[in-house]
């Protein structure tokens, strides 16, 4: 366990981007020399407001792939990610981590359905980048967003270039109808009824509220895909990021340790007891 | 590109060979203009479409808001449920929102070879019950408006 895991570095906000009303893409720079360590899709660091606390949020981008430069997309839903959002560009906050198992990409030449939902989209960024830099390892690639609505949706000019590729095939539904809205309008699920998909040779990755992962799991499991080749991103109360606080125990699993990434197979019977 | 190209309907998808062969012939290909209206709110609803290709939106009319969509079909899906209600007029309306290619079912003469032989009707039943099921399920889902804000954990 480095420092980096136990004690926060000083990184600078280097630029900000609004996304939504309430959520904001920050590039971070360290402010002293960091390891070489390398941070994956997936994976989560403890920021920290200073004076005011700490929240697990996962790189939603990696730009180096190692802490050079974090970039974090933060949705304001209480005090602390409140005060991350609202930190201006050359303030400081603090960093530990990277924290947790990313995605599993491997083995290669199998399909890809990945779905988002809501700021589900932000820890799934930084694996569609990386699966577009190496598209030749993939077979048919599949990316299904979800937002409430279209004043919600993440991410938008780099979701308009995915639809424009050939090689990716995007759907961006919303929840709620909009006057004026010329896209999609439905769940996620019923994308996931309708797409082609070859049960075999699919690797699903799922993020977004945990109800929207369950459901989309379900219609996966009755199209045939294994439960093994699902993966779910899982959300508890991080705390210490090291597996020692116990915080964030979803039955036998630490999720700081050993998540936030768990394939379907191990997730389902944890999700099916409310008291967890 | 969008997910979804021409695929195979799933209400075909979910019958066997013979049962799909039967359905079919029940069937005439039909061409929608984007922007096309397929039907409208309170007329006779008689017709039932298995898409192929492109999208339909399903919308109604709201004061002060205009015609709001409140789901959109794509490939694979099926359009038109209200002429199984008992009194069947269409419950929305319903366009084209891409040029969409579609097989249209001749619903009297389905009804017809339903009532002459039960199996069939029983198979074809069985298969729109899960496509409607699927659908009443996500529409559930949307209902509890998951990505809403929530707490700080």
């Amino acid at each position: 366990m480095s420092t980096t895991h136990m004690l926060p570095t000083g990184y600078r906000v280097h630029s900000r981007a609004q996304e939504t009303a309430d959520t904001v893409t920050v590039t971070l720079t360290p402010t002293t020399a960091v390891p070489k360590t390398p941070v994956l899709p997936g994976q989560f660091m403890m920021l920290y407001a200073h004076g005011v606390g700490e929240v697990a949020i996962s790189v939603s981008d990696a730009p180096r792939g190692d802490l050079g430069v974090l970039v974090h997309t933060v949705r304001s839903v209480g005090a602390v990610s409140r005060a991350l959002h609202d930190t201006p560009v050359g303030a400081v906050v603090g960093v530990r981590g990277p924290f947790g198992h990313g995605w599993n990409l491997y083995p290669g030449g199998r399909d890809l359905v990945v779905v988002a939902g809501g700021v589900g989209l932000a820890p799934l960024r930084p694996v569609i980048g990386s699966v577009l830099a190496e598209r030749d390892r993939f077979r048919r690639v599949t990316v299904i967003v979800g937002a409430r609505s279209p004043s919600n949706i993440l991410f938008g000019a780099e979701l308009a270039a995915w639809q424009a590729r050939e090689d990716l095939d995007v759907e961006l539904t919303i929840d709620q109808p909009v006057s004026g809205w010329t896209g999609a309008v439905g769940f996620v699920t019923e994308s996931l009824h309708r797409i082609n998909i070859d049960p075999a040779r699919t690797t699903a990755l799922l993020c977004g509220p945990e109800p929207m992962m369950r459901f989309s799991a379900r219609v996966l499991l009755d199209r045939g895909v294994p439960a093994t080749d699902i993966q779910v991103s899982l959300e508890r109360n991080m705390q210490c990021g090291v597996g020692v606080c116990g915080h964030c125990q979803l039955g036998e699993l630490l999720l700081c340790r050993d998540g936030p990434v768990v394939d379907f197979a191990t997730a389902e019977p944890l999700l099916r007891v409310p008291e967890l | 590109m969008t997910a979804g190209g021409t695929v195979l309907p799933s209400l075909l998808a979910a019958l066997d060979d013979e049962h799909r062969r039967r359905l079919t012939a029940l069937t005439s290909p039909v061409r929608f203009g984007e922007g096309e209206v397929i039907f409208r709110e309170g007329a006779p609803a008689t017709r039932c479409w298995l898409l192929g290709s492109g999208s339909v939106v399903l919308t109604t009319h709201v004061p002060g808001r205009g015609a709001v969509a409140l789901e959109t079909l794509h490939g694979g899906d099926v359009l038109g449920w209200s002429w199984l209600g008992a009194r069947p007029v269409w419950q929305f309306a319903a366009h084209a929102a891409a040029a969409t290619e579609a097989a249209e079912i001749d619903i009297t003469a389905l009804e017809r070879m339903a009532g002459a032989e039960p199996e069939f009707g029983y198979v074809v039943t069985r298969a729109l019950s899960g496509l409607l099921i699927a659908r009443l399920q996500s529409t559930r889902a949307r209902l509890l408006d998951l990505y809403a804000n929530r707490r700080e954990m």
